[in-house]
């Protein structure tokens, strides 16, 4: 269970830059629950993702995790709970390393760091059949440094990585925009997979309508560093691609209608 | 493929050369599209330079032949090289698209009668007239406050079941059915004309819906406020842009309309092929009373909650059906919902839109109900919208305009007094 309470957080706060990333956002997602969240360019969604991830201080506002009140905690306390897969594949793994020795990283990320042998037996069969469950073929690549990869299954080990200790909660920032369309689509059939075996609470940034309306149960979609429309249940189920974009301009003409167009509704509307 | 175009008084030649093949054959539909969209319903196509047609592109010509069809123009296709003449000997279409009739020139007017060439006030428009019943009126029925609906304040319960049978018209904020209204919270805007009713739930969502007279089923709204006008119409305007005008806009249609009822206040129904519409739509039903009764929807910013305003030329491209009433300035004055169409303020009015995927018209004298039938045939409606004139200086976006299209209208009856007037908006 993730509850965000409240959040704000203002960039530059008191110069000619200032930007309110983030206002007043709260949201509430229950176990195994998957948002996806869509909004326009700089309409905060990566600042909430990164709020969550405690990448910086807020200015108001709480967040809480499986029963933790994380608001106060750094960003390395709360790794341990918490998945990340950001949208450049070159982030989130070490190039030079292997496939089977970054996946080991993974497995032993929050533990106590030990003299044993970081690649055991145990541990490389069941590094073998995760991989092999992604269908990608790379499970008899474990020995290739992965930077030899292609973006996309660098993508698919990364999301591997990242919920290999089940995350409280799985942040994905874009994690198939840098992509091109077919390993984007792996990569999406990838999380969705991993995602339903481990039932893991699951936050998705997008900019792609379809797969807002393909993937999840619950959309966000935010505009201005606020929640615009919430969509869950039903109301997701029976939500088009088009009915998302129709709501995108309607936020753009909520922009248009200024002063003097009320002025004007008011004189012609009745 | 190469595709060469010539235009000729009548009728637009299109010359093919190359294969007709899947690749090409969307490229000649779009080709054949453009043409109908710019009024051209007569279509040559020279394929002498075609050295093979497939099956994909037999469907494109198959599927614009049977467009125009409907809408009495013609596509034939003439100088068919050998190959081209033996698919079509072998897939019997021969006659279908008109191969070995010749060029065609003229398209064959339906015995027209009656119609008389009229002037709009934008140059390079043409227009015809036609009379359909010389001493068609509409009776105009303000039922519903407006005021108290959306200061928040109107009685729970206060909606009126109206029947849109073919000699109705009306608009205004309603509810489709005859189901429990009293709550308010479906309502949305409404428009019905002809047999069809159409409403759009204030709720955001964009989503009209429909109601059509179908055997013993009479669409029905339950109005919270709105116009509702019965009776016939007497003429029938057809309007054209022309070649050098883009479009023609509503307040030049609209006086047009008036001029030709030659009346100063008429009722109408538009089915047009329409170049932009601008307007607003209500995105939040009024509901229940509110505790706030100074509630006002059109403060700011408040009223980007209540009010959708395209704010810019939206749904370009569509053909759509309006319904409204129109007055002149001093007429207006006794008419409720009247709002000015032009900054002017000479003409005031008050005019809803529905639009639908784009469809071409029928020339000349067209019937209403089988026209707004056939918009619904696509079984889809994009959008309602209040229509208004966004007269802004600089940053206004004009107001709704259109390509060609069909007003049928008739003059609305002087009430007797005012007094009566004072009735009618208390209708019960």
């Amino acid at each position: 269970m993730l509850t965000v309470r409240n959040l704000c957080k203002t960039f530059h706060g008191g110069t000619v830059n200032e930007v309110r990333a983030l206002h007043g956002v709260s949201l509430e997602l229950p176990e195994a629950s998957f948002l996806v969240i869509v909004g326009g360019n700089g309409s905060g969604k990566s600042t909430l993702l990164n709020a969550i991830a405690g990448c910086f201080r807020l200015d108001d506002g709480e967040i809480h995790l499986e029963g933790h009140n994380i608001t106060r905690w750094p960003e390395h306390r709360r790794a341990r709970l918490i998945g990340r897969v950001f949208q450049n594949p070159f982030t989130g793994s070490a190039p030079n390393m292997s496939v089977a020795e970054n996946l080991a990283l993974a497995a032993r990320r929050g533990l106590p760091r030990t003299l044993g042998r970081a690649l055991s037996k145990r541990l490389m069969n069941e590094l073998h059949e995760q991989v092999r469950q992604l269908e990608m073929g790379l499970e008899d690549r474990l020995g290739n440094a992965i930077g030899s990869l292609s973006g996309g299954q660098r993508q698919a080990l990364t999301l591997l990585m990242a919920t290999w200790r089940r995350p409280a909660v799985l942040l994905l920032d874009e994690h198939t925009a840098a992509l091109d369309p077919k390993s984007a689509d792996q990569v999406l059939r990838v999380t969705e997979a991993i995602v339903q075996r481990h039932k893991l609470t699951t936050l998705m940034v997008t900019h792609s309508m379809s797969q807002a309306v393909n993937l999840g149960d619950r959309i966000v979609m935010m505009h201005k560093g606020s929640v615009a429309y919430r969509f869950a249940g039903a109301d997701k189920q029976r939500l088009g691609v088009d009915d998302l974009l129709t709501r995108f301009e309607d936020l753009r003409r909520r922009e248009l209608l200024d002063e003097t167009a009320a002025a004007l509704l008011e004189e012609t509307y009745v | 493929m190469e595709i060469t175009r010539t235009v000729a008084a009548e009728h637009v030649a299109l010359k093919l050369s190359g294969r007709l093949d899947a690749i090409w054959s969307d490229h000649v539909g779009r080709a054949l599209a453009d043409c109908i969209r710019a009024g051209q319903h007569s279509l040559t196509l020279d394929m002498a330079e075609v050295s093979y047609i497939s099956s994909a592109g037999i469907g494109v010509l198959v599927m614009y032949a049977k467009q125009l069809k409907a809408i009495h123009g013609r596509l034939a296709v003439v100088n068919a090289s050998e190959s081209v003449r033996t698919v079509f000997r072998l897939t019997g279409l021969n006659t279908f698209l008109q191969l070995d009739a010749g060029p065609i020139f003229a398209p064959q007017p339906v015995a027209e009668k009656a119609s008389t060439p009229f002037v709009l006030s934008q140059p390079g428009t043409t227009a015809e007239l036609y009379d359909l019943d010389s001493n068609a009126t509409l009776r105009v029925d303000w039922p519903g406050d407006p005021a108290a609906w959306l200061a928040g304040d109107a009685s729970p319960g206060l909606c009126f079941p109206v029947e849109f049978p073919v000699q109705a018209l009306g608009l205004g904020l309603g509810i489709l059915g005859t189901g429990e209204a009293s709550a308010g919270e479906h309502l949305g805007e409404f428009l019905a004309a002809a047999g069809a009713a159409v409403c759009q739930p204030a709720d955001g969502t964009h989503k009209p819906d429909y109601m059509l007279l179908q055997g013993s089923l009479t669409p029905t709204v339950q109005v919270a406020y709105g116009l509702v006008a019965r009776g016939g119409f007497g003429r029938l305007l057809r309007f054209d842009k022309g070649p050098e005008q883009a479009s023609v806009p509503l307040s030049v249609v609209v006086q047009a309309c008036l001029e030709a009822a030659g009346s100063d206040a008429v009722g109408l129904v538009m089915v047009a092929e329409t170049a932009a519409l601008v307007g607003a739509a209500l995105q939040k039903a009024p509901g229940r009373p509110q505790a706030d009764h100074a509630r006002s929807i059109f403060a700011f910013p408040d009223v980007r909650d209540w009010l959708s305003f395209t704010a810019e030329a939206t749904l370009a491209n569509t053909t759509s059906l309006i319904v409204g009433v129109a007055a002149t300035a001093q007429r207006s004055r006794g008419m409720p919902l009247l709002r000015p169409l032009v900054r002017s303020g000479e003409l005031h009015g008050h005019f809803h839109a529905a639009a639908f995927p784009y469809r071409p018209l029928r020339k000349g004298r067209i019937e209403l109900a089988a026209s707004v039938r056939t918009l619904f045939e696509s079984e889809r409606v994009l959008d309602l919208l209040h229509l208004l004139n966004d007269w802004r200086p600089a940053s206004g976006a004009g107001e709704s305009r259109f390509l060609r299209g069909a007003c049928w209208c008739a003059p609305i009856e002087h009430l007797q007094e005012d007094a009566a007037l004072k009735e009618t908006m208390a209708w019960k």
